[in-house]
């Protein structure tokens, strides 16, 4: 599937920068959950020229005024990007390959912590939050994959590549059909409805104790929540957040990739709709002015 | 055997993904007084009479990427009072069994050859350098 323009997030940010591009007559897909995003829970009352209004309200008027100029919308989530020859993949958890000339990041902020006794005295110590980076310490040992989502799901299938045994902790298995589809047919346990209480050891993570009292022995704690963060998602690209979390983009919406811009809470603070919609416009505009090569 | 072969398969898979990234980037070699250590090297290294900083990572982990040009920066600013180095976990399996690392980037702090405290994760620059100075 190609496309000159690919947002990855349907946020206030992703859903202006969608709107605008369309406008430009490029071809444009967004890509989240309108439900994901931390608007659609929030109640608004500081944006010009709205006395109040559900955050779900705007975000699906939003979508609609989106799709209306001809943006596609898919509500997946994305699992990895990556260069290619003039431009950028997009691989969804609903196994979709999305091609595209200008890529926006307007997938907010990534809020991670499992917030559980154990966690940080275990950071690094068997916790960990990031399957790609410490999968490797983890060969033919015994692993917790926690989280409900596609996120959860990929950490677990590359883990099952290294670990001798992989346990997935889940309130509510989320993911998408495809990715159960892998997971069905792999030594993957799933545990469900469940959800850590506590992680514990002796100087090294040795287990998880559930919220039911069970108690499982494992050496490492993956915790993978939420979708994929828009930082790991950046550091694909070659793009490294600072320690915030937050992407630095220029007054173009430009991150330091070509071709990749970013807007909303990713770039930084504040963090209020009118910033991201004003973001989203920029990027918006950007990115469809360098997928038509109007810009060098 | 046949599981050795597909890990070896997708590391070697990442790792030229991100050299191909990382020179079609232009990305610059590290400097500073940053020494490379090894599994060989690393009891020799931490039996020093400065203060020892080892930044433990590997090439495909993006955080790593980030810390490494704040490390450098700091070995130059406090080269007179810390050794600093830098462990590929990767390659050097038996010093990341040693210290229980498991999640990266670990910096390891050492002094007088004894190990002192670990860093988990990306930080600051001023927070790893307020970190380091407090074990002077």
């Amino acid at each position: 599937m190609n496309y000159d323009v690919v947002i990855i997030g349907s946020g206030v940010a992703g859903l202006q920068a969608a709107i605008h591009a369309a406008r430009k007559k490029v071809k444009v897909a967004v890509i989240g959950k309108i439900e994901a995003s931390a608007l659609s829970k929030a109640h608004i009352e500081n944006y010009l020229g709205i006395e109040t209004s559900d955050g779900s309200k705007l975000l699906e008027t939003g979508a609609k005024q989106a799709r209306h100029y001809g943006a596609e919308l898919f509500p997946e989530e994305v699992i990895s990007v990556e260069m290619s020859e003039g431009g950028f993949i997009v691989k969804t958890d609903g196994m979709k390959d999305l091609a595209c000339k200008a890529l926006i990041i307007a997938s907010g902020i990534s809020r991670n912590k499992l917030n559980v006794e154990g966690e940080k005295e275990f950071y690094g110590l068997g916790v960990s939050y990031c399957a790609n980076c410490d999968c490797h310490f983890f060969k033919k040992k015994k692993v917790a994959i926690v989280g409900n989502g596609s996120n959860a799901a990929v950490a677990a299938l590359l883990l099952k590549d290294y670990a001798d045994k992989v346990y997935w902790v889940a309130k509510a298995v989320t993911a998408s059909k495809e990715l159960m589809e892998m997971v069905e047919v792999s030594s993957i346990e799933i545990i469900s409805p469940a959800w850590p209480a506590k992680i514990v050891g002796e100087n090294v993570v040795k287990g998880i104790v559930l919220k039911d009292g069970k108690v499982i022995d494992v050496d490492g704690v993956f915790i993978e929540l939420g979708a994929k963060g828009a930082a790991d998602l950046a550091i694909e690209l070659g793009i490294i957040a600072d320690e915030s979390g937050s992407i630095k983009v220029d007054r173009e919406c430009r991150t330091e990739t070509e071709g990749v811009f970013a807007c909303g809470d990713i770039t930084g603070q504040p963090w209020q709709m009118a910033k991201a919609v004003g973001e989203g416009c920029v990027a918006g505009l950007n990115a469809a002015s360098f997928a038509r090569k109007e810009v060098e | 055997m046949e599981q050795d072969d597909e890990l070896e398969s997708i590391r070697a898979r990442k790792l030229n993904a991100l050299i191909e990234h990382s020179n079609k980037k232009g990305e610059k070699k590290m400097a500073g007084n940053v020494e490379v250590i090894t599994d060989a090297g690393f009891d020799k290294f931490i039996k020093q009479d400065k203060l020892v900083v080892i930044d433990c990572w590997a090439p495909w982990c993006g955080p790593c990427r980030a810390l490494a040009p704040k490390i450098e920066e700091l070995s130059v600013e406090m080269a007179d009072k810390v050794a600093f180095g830098k462990l590929n976990t990767d390659e050097n399996e038996n010093v990341a069994l040693r210290f229980n690392i498991s999640a990266i980037p670990t910096v390891l702090i050492f002094k007088n050859g004894n190990f002192v405290d670990r860093i988990v994760g990306l930080r600051p620059k001023e927070a790893m350098k307020a970190a380091f100075e407090k074990m002077l």
